[in-house]
Parts: C-alpha cells; structure tokens; sequence
C-alpha cells in the first residue's frame, strides 16, 4: 500500500491512467495551435479540441456550442458571475444573489461586483447545507440579474435541489448559475432538465488535468457575458487565449469516463464511505457535517466531512500523516482560519476547529479505507485524553463559557 | 510526406523534458494549499519553479504569479495597474491591444515602416503625460515581424516621468538572450508554449512594489493576485523547459539565423526587388522571415503551402477563423498590396536547409505564376 493514502479528493483528485495516455499521446502529436486556421497542424488540434468539447457537452445534455474552455472553475466561476452581472448591469440589473456557503472565487467575485456598485444578497442555508427555496423565492428582485448556487458543496458534501432552484429562476426571468467543479461527473446533471443556464466546470476534480476547466453557457435563451479576458477573440470571444490541446483533450476524456462509469464510482465511493463513517461513529462524539451519509439525493457520499469533538483539527492530521486529508476547503485551510461553511450550518465555533474532510473517489480501495479507520481509531483516544477541551467536556463545562484568550 | 512546420512563434513543440515533467508529476494528486505532504510537495515545486524562472531572467527583485498563460498575463497587467493610461504601442499582441478597460484612457503609440518605436517620439509623447499616472506596454520582440524594441531607452523614459512600463517577452525569450534587471521593466508577461513548455501556463512578473489588482477571484492563490488551483505539473515544466531555452540560446540563434538569412537570400534571388522583407533592416529575432510579393493573395499561398504539407501563417494566429490582415504590417503603413499577401515563416532550431528548399520551391511556383 502507498503512503500517504490520498484521502482528499474534493482539493484536487489524482489524474486517470486512461487521461494520462490521451494526454501524452496529445502533447506529442497535437502541437499545432487550435487557432491556427492555415494549416493542417492547427486544423488536427482544433478537431481534437472539438470532439472534447462534445465530451462535456454529452455529459450534461448541453450542446457542444455551449462548451467554453477556461483555465479552471476558478476561472468559470469568475466569468459567471462577474460577466453576467457586468454585461445586465448596465441596464440596470445590478442584483445578485449567491449563498453563503459559497466556494471563495463565487464569494469574492461577488465581493468584488459589491464594490463597483452591484447590490449582493447572501441568502443563509439551512442546517444540512441546503437551501430555503422560500427565501431564493423571496429574495428575487426585478433588479436580480443572477443566482448562483453551488451544485455539489466542496467542504460538506451537500448537493442542493438544482432542478427547483432552476425552475423558480426561469419562471422569474433570472439566470441561474451552478458552480458544479465538484459536481461534475460525479452526479447526473442536465442543464435543459435543471434549467441551468450557466454552469462551471473543472478538470482536475474528475480525474482529468489541471489548468484547464470549462463553462457552459445556454444559447436559447441566450445569455450574454462580459468576457475577463481579451485578446485573440478565442472561444468565440468568451475567453482569449491559446487553449491547450491537450489539457483539453484530457478534461474531454476525464469526461468520457466519467459518464461512462458514473454509477460504478458512485456505488463504489458510497460503499467505502458507508464503512468508513460506520466505523468511527461508535467512538462516541462524532459528527457528520452535512446532510445524512445514506441519502444521495441530498449528499455525495465521497465527501465526509466529521467533527471530533475535542480533538482540533490540527492535531488530528498531525497524528495520522499516513493520510492525506484536510480541514475543510484547500483555499481555508492553510490559513487556519475555520471555515465559514460549517458555521453557515449553525457549528459552534470551537466544534468547527475540529472537523476533518475525508474526501473518498475512484481509486481509493477497501484496504486503505480500512487502514485508515484503523488508524484514525487508535488517534482518537490518545488525542482527547491529551486535549484539555475534551477533560472539560466531560467535566461537564460549557465551551462556551470559556473565555477565549487570544494570542 | 512529412510536415514541414515553419510556424514556431504561433506554438512550439514542447521539449522532451517538459512533457517528461509533466507526466511524471501526474503521479501525485498535488494541490499546494493542502496541508498534507502532498500539498507541501506541490508547494515546494511551485516554489522552486518560480525561483528557477527568476535566475534564468535575472529577475530577482520580481515576483512571479503564475497564469493560465501570456494573453491573461497581459490581461492583467493592463487591467491590474491602476493608473487612468495606459499607452501601448500599435503593434502589441491582440491580447494586449484589444484589452480596453472602460476605467482608462488608450493612448495608441505609433511605429516606423521597420515596425520600430521611434525613441523621440516616444519620450514627447511621455513629456505629455501626468507624472507617475500612466502604463506603458511595449513588447520585447514582435511576433508578427521579430523586430526588437529599444525597451531599454523607452523604460527609462517611461520612469523619468514615473510611469510604469509592461512588457511581452512571449517572443524574445528563448531566441535571443532577456536580462530583466537590464532592461528595467516593471511588469512582463511570459508564455511557456512558445519557449518548448505546454499551452496553459504563463506568467506575469512584477517588480517589487508594483502592485495590481487581480482579474480572478477566488481561494487566495498567487498571494491574492491570481486565484484558481496551481498547474503544479505545467508550472514545473514550463521552469524546465525555460531553462533548456536559455541553456540552448546560442545554439539556438546560429542555427535559425543561418536558416532564416539562406531562405531570404532564396527568396532575394528569385523575386529580386519585388520581395519585400519586413523589419530586415533592423534588429530582429533571428527565426523570423515576414515578406511579401505583390499579385499572389496570403489566402491563395497558404492553401498550396498547405497542400504540400507546409505549416506557416499569415501573421499573428488569428482566432475568428477568416484571414484578418495584419494590423502590424498596417500600423508599420505598408502598402495594401503587400499586406495582402504577407506569409510569415517562423523557424524552429528543428528545421533544416532541405525544407527551406522545398518551401522556396513551391513559393516558386506560386510567385511565377502571378507576377
């Protein structure tokens, strides 16, 4: 067994071996610029950029036309939000309506669009991350030009009812965007169906490259961007900018796979993960963030994002370095701040110290996740009898009473 | 029949180690925020690239921020400093050129028939200017003509006045030796497809104290200038293969000069007067061939080039898919005639004298049967 045994595949997810052959093969062959329309180099390249834009086209029932290619969700997301609400500002569509838990490039775009003037509404979300479909309904204005709602939620795991979210902004006359980076190949989604009429795509959280993610932007009817990036007029002036053949050659084949063996991942991850948090639950004073592990509509069983009550979060991925796991969110958790997502859910501040996500995809197997339960096992006693909080726990002591120190 | 690629300054074929470092960081699942090792590991790769890619530009007092390559390198630059101008010169890359943030000012600057900035043009056009108010983005070498720029002199007249100079160095890097420190810019912007790394990595540099604001929002990367995941395995191969660039520079330069002055003498010996080269007169990047005869239409050349299997282009690659005329070749005022049917060849140091025949061969024909 390999060491670290990788268990934080919402950060970013190891590439397929079948991604990495089409790639190599592509890096090799494929040199010529997709742009270049004078020569048969550049006609190959474009060819092999068409047939992955119809790979991600043919996983959410978009048409190939629809596809751009982008540097990432990051990147997508940006354009969403910011090119929709600058291109509709203008006519006095300056509303935009987004969600608390929100990945950061949703939140900070929005933050950004806050300062030029735009008028910004976080709606909250309920306890198991999803949100009031009342409150979307009553927050719409006829100045909102924008929802964008998170399909599949990066730290928590909640998937949030796109479908109904779709449905209330296309009877008001509102765009609704989904950050579905995460989402993306790993559950079914279908834009005519969902009636999205944005969406964010991303390479290197289905197996596929990174550098390279897509947006998706409805043609009837038609929504209209202000593009972030000039230039060339690549991607019909969507977004300039040479696109790498064969980044986008491996996200199309990242796709391929995906939608051909999207059941049996999502079997698969849900069995391990089932066993994993079966596994630890009986240690007493654990908790799952997020909607409940057994129901799919609402969670993606991939992501277990649990709290151990006093035990910090730090302290834990110390003590199991034979696992690669995180905190929360990649973005969050190197600044040690605690996430804003599980306080959004109502977890006290001191519980949200101690939350760890273990993010299960495609090539994790049975014999690490048991490893893994193992060894997080025999952490969680030493670690609380160690922990300060935990004797005051039991004392009976109110965390909250505590006077916090700061330092 | 083999294809003979004469278009190396719209793409290159990535370097052997580029792909190399490419495939072997595949292995590992590397997101340099994470807190694990592998995380750390990403970190420290991206870390080590960026000091690599420093020393090889004598860059110490910049700070590297990664892109997804040079057009949103120099998106940002141009949208990121705040400043109310920004003057660019009439030949910049479309990426540059077409970028018009509403919030400022677009001062156009002009060049010569050679495609060259006059230097005393440009220090009057600065004497207008507000102190300390404006950008300047002028590019090291052009991709069109190859034709270097005196950045040197025009940064120092840009900072007499305490503006702020950009710069593209997409097309000098790897061809002719670049000195940052030397040359005394403020921001420059760097793509790694061009040099033998792969499309989707780029660059922008700054100069320490240069601040911008960012164009992607998003978790805090590239110390808040440049949000998004790193493409960890891009951005090492991109330090690879800039360091084999520059390692190679003189081999690099005799070969292609000597390819590039052999084709020209060709094509001087067929068409005699009525070959017009651009830029020739001056200094310009030694893989670069831009000409043009009157009576035989870019369009007509390039589908019998392609014909023959031969890769070369019309100018800068154009995206919209109908063949725009160079607005290089019309901002250096050169007569319609020849825009029309202008072909660039850019060489690689892959190419060889036999293929420079055969592209004069059939140029040849086409030539003989117009005019």
């Amino acid at each position: 067994m390999k060491l670290p045994i990788y268990l934080d595949y919402q950060s970013t997810t190891p590439i397929d071996p079948r991604v990495i052959e089409v790639i190599s093969k592509s890096m090799a062959e494929d040199y010529g610029n997709p742009h270049s329309r004078t020569h048969s180099y550049g006609w190959v390249a474009e060819e092999k950029v068409e047939i992955a834009r119809r790979q991600i086209a043919d996983l959410i029932n978009a048409d190939p036309k629809e596809i751009f290619f982008t540097s990432g969700a990051t990147e997508s997301n940006n354009i969403a939000i910011k090119g929709v609400a600058n291109f509709y500002g203008k006519s006095g569509k300056n509303h935009i309506i987004t969600l608390v838990t929100e990945h950061k490039c949703v939140i900070n775009s929005a933050r950004d669009l806050e300062q030029e003037g735009f008028e910004v509404t976080f709606l909250p979300v309920q306890t198991d991350g999803t949100l009031d479909l009342e409150k979307l309904k009553a927050a719409i204005t006829s100045k909102t030009c924008i929802v964008s709602a998170m399909t599949l939620n990066n730290e928590i795991g909640t998937i949030q009812p796109i479908k109904e979210i779709g449905e209330i902004c296309r009877e008001k006359g509102v765009f609704f965007h989904t950050d579905a980076a995460q989402a993306f190949g790993k559950i079914p989604l279908d834009v005519n169906d969902m009636k999205i009429d944005l969406m964010s795509i991303s390479g290197h959280k289905i197996y596929g490259p990174k550098g390279i993610g897509a947006i998706y932007i409805r043609r009837k009817p038609r929504v209209r961007i202000k593009s972030i990036i000039s230039g060339g007029g690549q991607e019909r002036g969507i977004r300039s900018g040479t696109i790498p053949t064969f980044l986008a050659v491996g996200l199309g084949e990242a796709a391929r796979i995906a939608k051909e063996e999207m059941q049996k991942d999502f079997d698969h991850v849900k069995k391990l993960s089932i066993k994993f948090y079966q596994s630890l639950i009986d240690e007493g004073h654990i908790y799952l963030n997020g909607p409940d592990i057994y129901d799919s509509n609402k969670r993606y069983p991939g992501n277990l994002n649990l709290l151990f009550a006093g035990i910090e979060g730090e302290s834990m991925i110390m003590a199991i370095k034979d696992l690669a796991v995180s905190s929360g969110s990649a973005c969050t958790s190197a600044s040690l701040e605690s996430s804003y997502v599980l306080h959004a859910l109502g977890v006290d501040v001191e519980l949200s110290h101690t939350s760890i996500r273990f993010g299960i995809g495609r090539f994790t197997n049975e014999e690490e996740v048991d490893y893994a339960i193992k060894l997080v096992k025999s952490k969680i006693q030493k670690l609380r009898e160690l922990s300060p909080l935990w004797e005051m726990m039991q004392d009976g002591i109110d965390l909250k009473s505590i006077n916090w120190q700061s330092h | 029949m083999s294809i003979i690629y004469f278009d190396h300054n719209s793409t290159t074929k990535p370097s052997t180690q580029a792909i190399k470092e490419f495939v072997r960081l595949q292995d590992f699942a590397l997101n340099n925020l994470s807190m694990h090792q592998l995380g750390r590991k990403a970190d420290m790769i991206s870390e080590e690239s960026r000091h690599n890619i420093k020393n090889l530009l004598n860059a110490d007092n910049f700070e590297v921020i990664f892109t997804s390559g040079a057009s949103e390198s120099i998106n940002l630059a141009i949208n990121g400093v705040e400043c109310p101008v920004v003057l660019i010169s009439k030949i910049e890359h479309s990426a540059g050129f077409n970028c018009r943030p509403q919030n400022k000012n677009i001062i156009e600057v002009d060049v010569d028939s050679d495609g060259l900035i006059d230097v005393q043009k440009f220090q009057e056009l600065i004497n207008l200017q507000e102190r300390g108010n404006f950008l300047v983005s002028i590019m090291l070498a052009n991709n069109e003509t190859g034709s270097i720029q005196p950045i040197k002199e025009l940064a120092k007249i840009t900072h007499q006045k305490n503006g702020l100079i950009h710069c593209d160095i997409v097309q000098a890097v790897g061809k002719i030796p670049v000195d940052l420190e030397d040359l005394n810019v403020d921001l420059v912007s760097i793509s790694a497809h061009k040099i033998g790394g792969l499309q989707g990595v780029g660059a922008l540099l700054l100069r320490r104290g240069v601040n911008i604001l960012p164009m992607i929002f998003g978790g805090g990367q590239e110390k808040n200038k440049r949000a998004g995941t790193l493409n960890i395995a891009g951005i090492s191969s991109f330090a690879k293969a800039l360091e084999a660039a520059v390692k190679n520079l003189a081999e690099y330069k005799n070969k292609t000069k000597d390819l590039r002055d052999y084709l020209e003498k060709k094509l001087v010996n067929v068409a005699g007067k009525n070959v017009q080269i651009f830029s020739q007169e001056i200094n310009r990047l030694p893989n670069t061939c831009f000409f043009a005869t009157k009576n035989c239409q870019s369009q007509t050349q390039l589908m019998q080039f392609d014909l023959n299997n031969i890769c070369v282009s019309a100018g800068s690659t154009c995206s919209s898919g109908t063949l725009q005329k160079s607005r290089v070749l019309q901002a250096m005022q050169i007569s319609k005639d020849f825009i029309d049917c202008a072909i660039r060849v850019s060489l690689g140091k892959g190419n060889n004298h036999q293929e420079v025949d055969k592209f004069v061969e059939i140029w040849q024909k086409i030539y003989q049967k117009y005019n």
